[in-house]
């Protein structure tokens, strides 16, 4: 039950700092959460990763279904550009 | 006992994060791309979004509404110009910003900064090549001249106004695209931006000139060979001014220089310069139809500007209705005003004139200092100026030019142009019209404004670089073209080689007066037109020079003549005429010529698809990609045994040169191969030609791409060459020298019809789409029915129209 508390705290924490502060707080996020929720190690770990995944794919899966797919299908195509032929 | 693993976890993600946040070789940092909250997942738009926008900004006077229609074009309702012209410069930036930066930075030889020094330093050498020729120097007095004028400052105000707006809202997420992939941010947008962006366009169209090329020719050959090779004018020409006009005695007279004859035109040196041109059919078809050969007994006006097609395509489509006027068209997202459109009172076009404004002369330097050169017997000072390149990751690289009396000392011993190993001991100076101060954004402002002709002629005076043909059209009936720049005054052939810059007699000695240059205005035939040809046959009293098409005026001219009643309708199916009067003219030559005696099967089906051809570039024709074939072979056997002997650049002759070379003489000097022994006859040549050519239309047909669509494999590149951002296969007819003028990645890159009745009746069309986002639905919209021919109405929306169904979305602007 934690775990899962865990999980949509650090989403939804990730998702609000993100609003106002660079990717990368979605770190703090996972690190706040898991300091106020006192877990093991692992399940710690876990929830956070699990929780940031939720909010990555379900937003990359919102804004993929909105725009139709679109920009997605450049961008992998874009990855598969060996990167010497750029630019 | 709980902190060794929160500390291994704590270094663990700091780590992660450092890493993810860095950029990984040409890579943008993947933890920032990938971030579905600021990274690329942020330019996928929603499909279905049409909400409203309501903006403030303290610089406006006033309300502007803007309605966007179900193609995104922009309808701009403003209470005055500044506004107007503010809005412009935000919708611009909004859909375009990165193209609009990308594109001066290109101009201003900055492109370093963004994509780092290249492979073997090539995007250096592209930078300084642009500071070199004088760029940002002709640049930087255009924007002198453009902010004298009231009108012109005040609007180009306006525009940076709206531009800086838009980057001042920009945030991580919302930035486009590319940036996050290149991982820069915008700059603030400036007048000298707007300036550069003109001069680029300048550089694209004022690329007429062969001063190395030829010098290299004449180098190897005497004058006789030389005027075979690259002739002054063509035998089948049909001018812009018709032919048998009487031309006024000349206001200006030039005088060639004493030593002409024996120093310069017989000079014998090569040059090892190595430069890249602007493709030599950026050009354009355009023309007006008076109301006596119209159904609705109204001009027609139609324009469609060849050039190099991009995504984001270099035109973006708008209506600007001020109380002073309102306009519809295309525009260029980096400067303000429609550039070609209509008002309410007429319409206006572009064709390229193809004129020489650009001569080099040799600089001799008293030494390695280059602190003085030699001229009229002198030596005088040259003023060092050095230009900084600061590069992707910091380095920083000084290059100091020469400026001369003449302009940039552009080749010298420290650049000798793109990939040349070596220099040839010699410097280059450029003189170019367009580093002289002028206000090109003045008439299309004008244009935008003009109500009658005696306005449109009062416009043109500010075209001064690069030379075009200026089409008009009004509801009152007129038609008109100008050929407009301020033009150089020369002597035959100067400017066709490099000149000594130690001698000023020869330097430009004046300009043509403004009223002399090429025009027609409201002829008996019922048209005017042009196609890039020579606007005049040699009894115009000045040398023209510079580079000509020939067939598509002249079939253009054909069909205007021959028809009446004319539609908006079959002006379209005009742009889009798949014709090739140049295989007209060489295929009889070809098939005359042909010995069948010798042939096998293959080499007799093949030459069967010819001679069956209907002699039109449609799309599944498999006539003309034998036919290119058997003509290419047949250039490479008539001119490269004679081409070998020149060193350095040279330029390949025309096909018109060709081909009127054999319809006058089968016995051309060049038709012989002198590396051997044996005389050739011209059915040898053109039989082994045709032989040589068919292992190659073989492979074409095993590998599917026989056909001229397939053989061609037209698309439209983004502007770095990403794939995933072009679109290519497109199903198109066309080609060089064909009135749908689709190349590869080159052609019509507006399509615009106009018929000049009471309510307007327009058309157009551009490959790309409103959106230069490539995750919008808007980015590449038009493409599919733009390389099928297909036009979509264009709107010109009342202000009581607010409420038509063809209103998508609206944004309003505020103080």
């Amino acid at each position: 039950m934690k775990i899962i508390i865990a999980c949509v705290l650090t989403a939804l924490l990730a998702f609000v700092l993100g609003l106002f502060l660079p990717w990368w707080s979605i770190a703090i996020a996972a690190f706040g959460v898991a300091a106020l929720i006192p877990q093991k190690a692992l399940k710690a770990f876990l929830s956070g990763f699990l929780g940031l995944f939720i909010l990555w794919g379900g937003l990359a899966w919102w804004i993929d279904m909105n725009n139709q797919g679109i920009l997605s299908k450049r961008i992998a195509e874009l990855m598969q550009i060996p990167e010497s032929h750029l630019y | 006992m709980r902190l060794l693993p929160f500390a291994i976890a704590s270094v663990a993600t700091i780590g992660l994060v450092l890493a993810l946040n860095r950029p990984i070789g040409k890579l943008p940092s993947p933890g920032i791309f990938f971030s579905p909250q600021q990274g690329f997942w942020q330019n996928a738009e929603d499909e279905s979004a049409t909400q409203s926008l309501s903006l403030n900004f303290p610089d406006l006077k006033d309300k502007v509404d803007v309605y966007f229609d179900d193609r995104l074009v922009p309808h701009v309702f403003a209470q005055n110009e500044y506004d107007a012209f503010f809005v412009q410069g935000f919708l611009h930036a909004k859909y375009r910003l990165w193209q609009m930066e990308f594109q001066t930075h290109a101009a201003g030889g900055r492109l370093t900064e963004l994509l780092g020094k290249g492979d073997n330093g090539i995007i250096l050498q592209v930078d300084r090549q642009m500071r070199r020729l004088g760029m940002v120097y002709g640049a930087k007095k255009a924007v002198i001249e453009m902010e004298k004028d009231p009108a012109t400052k005040n609007t180009c105000d306006a525009y940076t106004a709206g531009v800086n707006a838009y980057i001042d809202e920009l945030t991580t997420a919302n930035l486009p695209l590319e940036y996050k992939l290149l991982g820069y941010q915008p700059e603030k947008w400036n007048n000298l931006k707007t300036a550069l962006f003109l001069k680029y366009m300048s550089l694209d169209l004022s690329g007429s000139e062969n001063d190395f090329e030829f010098s290299n020719a004449r180098a190897v050959f005497d004058a006789v060979a030389f005027d075979k090779l690259y002739p002054i004018t063509q035998d089948s020409l049909d001018p812009i001014v018709p032919k048998g006009t009487i031309f006024d005695t000349p206001a200006v007279k030039v005088n060639i220089p004493a030593m002409a004859d024996s120093l310069y035109n017989a000079s014998t040196t090569s040059v090892a310069i190595a430069r890249t041109k602007p493709d030599r059919d950026n050009g354009s078809n355009n023309w007006a139809v008076s109301g006596m050969k119209t159904k609705s007994g109204r001009p027609i006006l139609c324009n469609d500007p060849h050039l190099s097609l991009n995504m984001p395509s270099l035109w973006y489509e708008m209506q600007i209705h001020t109380p002073q006027f309102n306009a519809y068209g295309a525009t260029f997202p980096g400067a303000p005003c429609i550039i070609i459109g209509f008002n309410d009172s007429c319409a206006f076009g572009f064709t390229n004139a193809m004129r020489d404004v650009r001569d080099y002369y040799t600089v001799e330097f008293k030494d390695d200092s280059r602190k003085e050169y030699k001229f009229n017997g002198e030596w005088k000072p040259t003023n060092l100026t050095i230009d900084t390149f600061v590069v992707k990751g910091g380095e920083v690289i000084y290059d100091t030019v020469a400026y001369t009396e003449i302009g940039p000392v552009m080749y010298d011993a420290s650049f000798t142009g793109l990939g040349a190993q070596r220099s040839d001991g010699k410097n280059y100076a450029v003189r170019w019209k367009a580093h002289d101060p002028s206000n090109e954004l003045k008439l299309f402002y004008q244009l935008d404004h003009a109500k009658n002709y005696a306005d449109y002629y009062d416009a043109l005076q500010y075209l001064t670089c690069p030379g075009q043909n200026c089409l008009f059209a009004t509801k009152s009936g007129d038609i008109a073209i100008w050929q407009q720049a301020i033009f150089p005054a020369k002597w035959k052939r100067q400017g066709d080689f490099i000149m000594p810059g130690s001698d000023s007699t020869y330097f430009w000695q004046g300009y043509i007066p403004r009223n002399e240059n090429p025009h027609v205005v409201n002829p008996e035939r019922g048209f005017v037109s042009s196609a890039n040809q020579l606007p005049v046959d040699t009894t115009y009293p000045y040398y023209i020079g510079g580079h000509h098409d020939l067939y598509r005026g002249r079939l253009i001219n054909r069909y205007l003549s021959s028809l009446n009643g004319i539609t908006p309708e079959d002006m379209e199916q005009l742009q889009n005429q798949n014709y090739n009067l140049f295989a007209e003219t060489a295929v009889p030559v070809l098939l005359k010529n042909i010995d069948e005696s010798g042939l096998n099967n293959d080499e007799k089906n093949y030459l069967g698809l010819v001679k069956q051809w209907n002699l039109r570039n449609d799309p599944q024709e498999k006539g003309p990609t034998i036919f290119n074939c058997w003509f290419d072979s047949l250039e490479v056997a008539v001119w490269n045994d004679e081409l070998a002997k020149i060193k350095g650049p040279l330029d390949y002759p025309d096909q018109y040169t060709l081909i009127e070379a054999l319809l006058k003489d089968s016995a051309f000097s060049f038709i012989d191969n002198i590396t051997t022994t044996e005389k050739e006859t011209l059915q040898q040549v053109v039989t082994t030609a045709f032989k040589k050519a068919v292992p190659s239309m073989a492979k074409l047909e095993k590998e599917g791409k026989i056909n001229w669509t397939d053989y061609k494999n037209s698309g439209v590149q983004h502007l770095l060459r990403l794939s995933p951002f072009s679109r290519f296969n497109l199903t198109t007819g066309g080609g060089t020298h064909v009135i749908n003028a689709i190349k590869k990645y080159h052609g019509p890159s507006w399509r615009m019809v106009v018929q000049l009745t009471d309510e307007t009746e327009a058309y157009g069309i551009y490959p790309g789409g409103q959106s230069g986002n490539p995750g919008s639905k808007y980015y590449d919209s038009f493409v599919d029915s733009w390389a099928s021919g297909k036009y979509y109405p264009l709107w010109v929306m009342k202000k009581e129209e607010t409420g038509d169904k063809r209103v998508m979305t609206k944004m309003i602007f505020s103080k």
